[in-house]
């Protein structure tokens, strides 16, 4: 039996593995979190996406210990984190909130990062100059060790939320709890924090972030969790969370989500709300080919336009484009030419179609049949020609041949604009 | 914590506090007399003063500044505690309607007529821990105290008591002079069986406030901040509940409800210690009871042979100061 023996409490921590099992939450009579999993390991970036009021927060309140689930167990190294002491999990886990708080009282910006200490110095105990050596790391990480001495108040509100940030570094945390932690700052601070996250984690300090910019979560976090009302609707890599559809079921709006070409990061451009084909049960066709079908495609559906379009490759944007949309469209594999079997699916749809538009594309022996099946459309074709055929034929001269013949006996148009005027004069 | 020059100024100043407060009054008895007369209980000097005088100072005086000296320091680190706790720079420590039930405890007795000069403090003290719990016990939504509840119902609580001494001092008659000059609060019924009570009291409050500093500290920036950063918040409201209401009890069931001290005091150190409460509490103790023998010289000595409630000359000082305070120093209160 020990009646003297001090709990060194650096000997019986775990590695910090949180674990969230089957969890409610309410706020009074409303929940707020519906059967919540997750399992965090050390060294993890975890982003936590999702609209507002969606249990972001909610979440990370509840791994805080300060929401106590109604349902289900959350567990910090298999031990119910409401069975931990706040102090002794405090020195494991830190919360940057939403907003800070503002200090009632005039701290100044050391004082308010040495509190990060305080769950680390005994009761009655004063810091010792291990304290004050690890306030000064924290300051120096980000990078507001210049304003050491300046109260807290006095300081810009992204400056506050990098003093937070300070404090709950010097608790020397396992897990990093960040509420919207970089709402508020600039864009290149919000770069420096989350490099300083992606630090961290390499470190083994697990980070759960609850972030509104998708591009930030999709650029730094290992693992997302989607969440909307309370539910948990995706959970895994980015590529997996942020597709097209899981953003309209959570958010409502279309995104358009690829690659980015220089940094292979994901990116998400929030399209406008559309609504494909309202106005006319009537439908344009369009033959697209090398990213010159897009705006076509896309300027028709804004319409309210009813489109199909082929024959098109995968891997080409005008496919990402028509699938994205959702219009009925003639797909050959890519790099292939293109095979009677589809082929005779695109005559199909052009001869649905009221107004078959050929836009300024290239040709070659793959996708010659493109051509020829603009020659079927006879007199349903349009043509948008904005540089001559000579420029456009890598078919020795087949191609220019055929188009000859089309353009002498289509409306050619020079830009998208009148081709569109037109479009409309004859279905809309 | 950076180590300044407060506290012992504060000390040296309390120490010609408390010799003034004991030579000052209607008979005048020369610093260096009672110097040797507090000399002389260590070591054996000169008579130089009367039988009468060592009456005056050991049996009056003395008890009387001791206990101005404790209910000042008490009230206003209680003010300190319920300052953080409510992150509100009005609150006190009467916030929690402590006072008006250690008031209605003690206006019981004297409307009652009630003979024995231990039934009154006894009164008020029940009243202070009944109403500080009931307080309490309405402030809790779940597990939880709300501290807006807690303010709220401490607002009520306090009313209502208010509303049942308005009563008593309406039916009162002939006691009304006596339940009013205790209701304004002062320090002329002080003994030294009240100073063998209250400073223990005082004294662990204090005790238990300064080493609850840090957390006091951390609750500034928020409940949940304070959580996150490993304070038991809700065990820690429990205790400042508890000596925030020992100390306003022992203090209004001796002296009645002596106001402003406990508001401004913290307001008023802070200005020279800064937010810390490992500096700000001591402090805070040592000026709230600096202020308080002075304001009871004062109450005593102003009119010639009267005696006023001290809680006048608090509040009467106490007031305008606040304002030219808030109105000067306003970055620093909110």
């Amino acid at each position: 039996m020990r009646l003297l023996g001090k709990e060194r409490s650096s000997e019986t921590q775990g590695p910090g593995r949180v674990q969230v099992d089957g969890v409610d939450c309410y706020y009074l009579q409303t929940q707020a979190l519906n059967s919540a999993y997750l399992t965090v390991q050390p060294g993890e970036v975890i982003g936590l996406v999702g609209p507002n009021g969606s249990g972001k927060t909610t979440l990370l309140k509840a791994i805080s210990g300060v929401l106590r689930p109604q349902v289900g167990i959350i567990t910090l190294d298999d031990v119910d984190v409401y069975r931990i002491k706040p102090k002794r999990l405090a020195q494991q886990m830190a919360v940057v909130p939403q907003s800070t708080d503002t200090f009632f009282f005039d701290f100044t910006v050391e004082e308010v990062v040495l509190m990060g200490r305080s769950p680390h110095i005994n009761f009655l105990g004063t810091e010792s100059t291990h304290d004050f050596d690890v306030v000064q790391k924290a300051l120096e990480m980000t990078d507001v060790a210049r304003f050491a001495d300046r109260k807290i108040n006095e300081l810009s509100g992204g400056e506050q939320q990098r003093v937070i940030i300070a404090r709950a570094l010097a608790q020397e945390p396992k897990i990093l709890l960040l509420d919207e932690a970089t709402s508020q700052l600039d864009i290149g601070i919000k770069i420096e924090i989350f490099d300083l996250v992606r630090r961290l984690a390499a470190s083994g300090i697990a980070v759960i972030a609850a972030i509104h910019d998708l591009n930030l979560a999709a650029q730094y976090c290992d693992r997302l969790l989607l969440l909307k009302r309370g539910e948990i609707i995706a959970d895994g890599t980015v590529e997996e969370v942020l597709t097209q559809e899981h953003i309209a079921e959570a958010f409502g709006v279309s995104a358009f989500v690829r690659k980015h070409p220089i940094t292979n990061a994901f990116s998400i451009t929030l399209l406008p709300r559309h609504t494909p084909g309202e106005r006319s049960s009537a439908k344009v066709h369009v033959i697209p080919g090398g990213g010159k079908g897009a705006p076509v495609i896309h300027a028709l559906v804004q319409r309210g336009l009813s489109v199909s379009a082929g024959v098109v490759n995968t891997l080409d944007t005008d496919y990402e484009v028509a699938q994205y949309f959702s219009i009925e469209c003639a797909v050959e594999a890519p790099f292939s030419p293109i095979s009677s079997e589809v082929h005779s699916r695109n005559l199909q749809l052009i001869q649905e179609a009221a107004i078959v538009v050929l836009p300024n594309i290239c040709f070659g022996p793959a996708n010659l049949k493109n051509l020829e099946a603009a020659e079927l459309a006879a007199d349903k074709l349009v043509i948008v020609e904005e540089t001559p055929i000579e420029s456009r034929d890598f078919t020795h001269g087949v191609a220019q041949r055929i188009y000859g013949d089309l353009r002498s006996n289509s409306p050619v148009f020079a830009e998208l604009t009148t081709l569109l005027a037109y479009v409309e004069s004859h279905i809309g | 914590m950076k180590r300044n020059a407060t506290l012992p100024v504060l000390a040296a100043a309390l120490l010609v506090t408390v010799v003034m407060s004991i030579a000052i009054g209607q008979v005048w008895i020369a610093p260096q007399k009672i110097a040797a007369m507090l000399l002389n209980l260590v070591v054996p000097t000169n008579h130089t003063w009367s039988e009468a005088e060592a009456i005056i100072i050991f049996q009056i005086r003395l008890p009387r500044t001791f206990m101005a000296l404790l209910v000042g320091a008490g009230l206003a680190v209680a003010g300190v505690a319920m300052q953080a706790l409510f992150k509100n720079p009005l609150a006190d420590p009467y916030v929690l309607g402590a006072s008006s039930g250690a008031g209605f405890g003690a206006a019981l007795i004297i409307s009652l007529g009630v003979v024995g000069a231990i039934y009154i403090p006894v009164a008020a003290f029940a009243g202070a821990v009944i109403a500080t719990f009931t307080v309490y016990a309405l402030s809790m939504i779940g597990p939880r105290s709300s501290v807006t509840l807690l303010l709220l119902s401490g607002i009520a609580i306090g009313t209502f008591f208010s509303a049942l001494i308005s009563y008593l001092m309406f039916v009162a008659g002939q006691n009304l002079t006596a339940l009013v000059f205790w209701l304004m609060g002062g320090l002329w019924a002080s003994t030294w069986q009240y100073v063998e009570i209250t400073f223990p009291v005082i004294l662990v409050a204090t005790i238990i406030l300064y080493a609850y500093a840090r957390d006091l500290n951390l609750m500034l920036s928020g409940e949940e901040s304070a959580q996150h950063l490993g304070v038991s918040v809700e065990s820690l409201k429990k205790i400042l509940l508890v000596t925030v209401s020992f100390i306003v009890g022992v203090a209004v069931a001796f002296c009645g409800i002596i106001g402003f001290v406990g508001l401004i005091v913290p307001h008023v150190v802070r200005t020279f210690t800064g937010p810390d409460h490992r500096a700000l509490i001591p402090a805070s103790a040592l000026f709230g009871g600096i202020l308080l023998i002075w304001a009871d010289i004062v109450a005593r000595s102003a009119i010639p042979g009267e005696e006023m409630p001290v809680g006048i000359i608090t509040a009467l000082l106490g007031a305008p100061f606040f304002m030219y305070l808030v109105r000067s120093r306003r970055k620093n209160i909110f």
